[in-house]
């Protein structure tokens, strides 16, 4: 993987790009903003990694005429000033994911290997949960290396839940995701779905737990204390 | 109007001033209005005064000369009836005359009639004497006594023509009469009282007149108030000083200037976090860079131990420095508030804690019975308070516990509350929780001693209150925001 690392903090600049090759990302180096687009230009990179506050152009300015271009490139944004990180997040101006400084560097890779991995649109085929596992491409759920035999609804409401995993979901939330443009269906209904698939995942060691308030997530049962 | 402040604002002020305000200045102090009122009242005092009393000497005049031409008409008509025939001194009295002079003077009248030398005598012999040098012809009028009772007395000499036998030289006859003072004074006091009388309705009028035009002339003062009243927190846009009056334009051109001064130093302090923020964080992170690259070249041995020492300090003090500048933004921060639900966000935020606590094998969870709670606010800073208060519950929670985040409404606040079941703060130590870099005796290594203080510094910025007690039945820990709602909503 390569990637262009926009950032004016010469030393910062330096030891990332070596210890990003430790793990085998090469990063190309620029300190300035009006270099990042004609460097883009000359050579095909995966990714950019743009602070914000770079001299000659601003990383805001950049991104923008970037986007402008129709460039698709995955941008991962960095800034130390709390003022920028607040615009950013609330605004979204182009960037696909921003990390705050100071940044953990596992965390900095962890981010731009996923940004890679879903600009390059190479999604995992197979979606694990425990023993249940979900076959993207052929939209099939198993137990056990079993098929799991779903009616619609069921089936969506636990695919819903397995792309979300680690992360509660309210029945409203499973509801919008589930239900395109139906308005008759009430969130109770979701109730009755979790039940129906609670039963059909009884004992399977991967179950459906309710969050106080919160919702819905699907966990392996090993994961309970 | 101007009095708007409670007298008790006053003698806070006077306190914090330090110094005892004393007589004219405590007065002035106190009321515009009754300062102006209080001067005015004593100036017309005076000039009242001063006009009664040369009243009283214009009324003693006009009594004197009315008084004493009837006076002189009664000497006259004693004297016509004076004769001298028969060589003695006679008179016949005009009783019906005196008796009318009596009835309009309304008090005693007194006569005498004698030659100069006291040798003959008619009428009351013991009034006073004329004296030695009274004009031949010309009656003269003075206050005497008589018996003890005031009078008024006429005097009025004139040569006998032919002179009397028995008497050397050429004596000359002396008519008094006299009256008691009573009626003059009294005519003088009717005149007085009326002139006081008038006197008194002119002062009323003038201080009503007074206060009715202090009243209208504070309005501009009162409509001033109104408008910085009705300000939001944080406009510090300069006060329109064109409508009001010359004498208050001073005031709120200090005002003005006061308030650029403030909004030019938040705003140099605002800039000062930001910059802190950059200049802190860039080498923190090239420092976490480089030692995430040492510590993947080291190979496992005591450089690799240190390596790791070194990284467990670096984000203690990364963790630190983000608090203090996360408080120092609480402090310092521009708030544009802007609607914000607060169970939306709460829900939101503990969501994106749940994964953690999932970690800790601690149960988080989500409690309202509000559908959506609506306030104006910084949504950014709220997030920062409640983040903190998470933090702190699922650090201090054992692996087991509870936290739960609510969201309700009560007495016009919003209150958002962290709730946990771990050990929870002495009582002793629950006062002191919220103080900047207080930290509990259970405290684990690691904390900032900031988390609580962050929380409260952004509750106040919303006018609020961060509260914190222990939980229900004794145990654990509570922290709630408690935020004021806009009145429509409670």
């Amino acid at each position: 993987m390569r990637i262009l690392l926009a950032e004016d903090e010469r030393t910062l600049a330096t030891w990332l790009a070596r210890a990003l090759e430790q793990s085998g990302v090469l990063a190309d180096w620029v300190d300035n903003g009006r270099d990042v687009l004609p460097s883009l230009a000359a050579r095909r990179y995966d990714a950019l990694v743009l602070d914000l506050g770079l001299p000659g152009m601003d990383g805001r300015e950049v991104l923008a005429a970037l986007r402008a271009s129709g460039e698709a490139l995955p941008v991962l944004v960095l800034t130390a000033r709390d003022s920028l990180m607040e615009r950013v997040g609330s605004l979204n101006e182009g960037a696909d994911d921003f990390l705050a400084k100071p940044f953990d560097l596992a965390e900095l890779e962890a981010r731009l290997q996923a940004l890679v991995r879903r600009a390059s649109g190479a999604a995992r085929a197979l979606q694990r949960c425990g023993p249940l596992a979900y076959d993207a491409a052929a939209k099939a759920f198993t137990l056990q290396d079993q098929p799991l035999a779903l009616t619609p609804r069921e089936h969506a409401v636990l695919r819903t839940l397995m792309q979300h995993l680690g992360q509660p979901l309210s029945k409203s939330e499973i509801l919008d995701r589930v239900v395109s443009d139906e308005r008759d269906v009430s969130p109770e209904a979701i109730e009755v779905l979790v039940h129906r698939l609670r039963k059909r995942l009884a004992g399977s060691g991967v179950r459906i737990a309710t969050l106080r308030g919160l919702g819905y997530v699907l966990e392996p049962e090993a994961a309970e204390p | 109007m101007i009095a708007a402040r409670p007298p008790e604002d006053d003698r806070s002020a006077a306190r914090r001033g330090g110094s005892k305000p004393v007589g004219l200045a405590r007065w002035s102090r106190a009321s515009l209005r009754r300062t102006l009122v209080l001067a005015l009242l004593g100036g017309m005092l005076v000039a009242s005064g001063a006009a009664l009393w040369s009243a009283w000497r214009t009324a003693t005049r006009a009594a004197d000369a009315a008084y004493d031409r009837s006076l002189a008409g009664a000497i006259k008509a004693i004297d016509a009836n004076i004769t001298t025939a028969g060589g003695g001194l006679g008179v016949e009295l005009p009783y019906p005359m005196l008796e009318f002079f009596q009835l309009t003077s309304g008090g005693a009248v007194y006569f005498r009639v004698a030659t100069e030398d006291g040798l003959v005598e008619i009428g009351n012999t013991d009034l006073p004497a004329p004296g030695s040098d009274l004009p031949t012809g010309r009656p003269r009028f003075r206050n005497a006594s008589y018996y003890g009772e005031p009078i008024r007395l006429g005097s009025y000499a004139r040569e006998l023509k032919p002179p009397l036998a028995g008497h050397e030289g050429r004596p000359r006859v002396v008519v008094q009469v006299a009256e008691s003072m009573g009626p003059r004074h009294e005519f003088r006091r009717a005149l007085l009282l009326e002139a006081g009388a008038r006197n008194a309705a002119l002062v009323a009028l003038a201080l009503l007149l007074m206060a009715l035009g202090i009243g209208w002339a504070l309005r501009p003062l009162a409509r001033l108030s109104a408008e910085v009243q009705q300000r939001e927190p944080n406009d510090l846009t300069p006060i329109d000083e064109t409508s009001l009056p010359r004498e208050v334009r001073p005031l709120v051109q200090a005002t003005n200037h006061h308030m650029r001064r403030h909004q030019q130093a938040s705003e140099e302090r605002r800039r000062f976090v930001d910059d802190a923020s950059h200049q802190l964080r860039t080498p923190l992170t090239t420092l976490a860079t480089q030692v995430a690259f040492a510590l993947r070249e080291a190979p496992p041995g005591p450089t690799h131990d240190a390596l790791t020492a070194i990284r467990e300090q670096l984000d203690a003090a990364t963790r630190q420095v983000n608090q203090m500048l996360a408080l120092a933004r609480a402090d310092s921060m521009e708030l544009r508030p802007e609607p914000v639900d607060l169970v939306a966000l709460a829900r939101d935020l503990t969501r994106q804690w749940w994964p953690r606590a999932r970690e800790a094998r601690i149960d988080l969870g989500f409690d309202t019975s509000e559908p959506t709670l609506t306030m104006a606010a910084q949504p950014g800073l709220l997030r920062e308070a409640l983040s903190n208060l998470l933090h702190n519950a699922l650090r201090y929670t054992p692996a087991g516990g509870h936290v739960t985040v609510r969201v309700a409404a009560e007495a016009g606040q919003a209150r958002l509350s962290v709730e946990d079941d771990g050990p929870g703060l002495p009582p002793e130590e629950l006062a002191r929780a919220g103080e900047r870099f207080f930290r509990g005796s259970g405290a684990q290594a690691g904390g900032s001693g900031l988390g609580l203080a962050i929380a409260r510094a952004v509750a106040e910025r919303h006018d609020g209150h961060l509260r914190v007690h222990a939980g229900p039945r004794g145990h654990g820990f509570v922290a709630r925001l408690d935020l004021p709602l806009p009145p429509a909503t409670t």
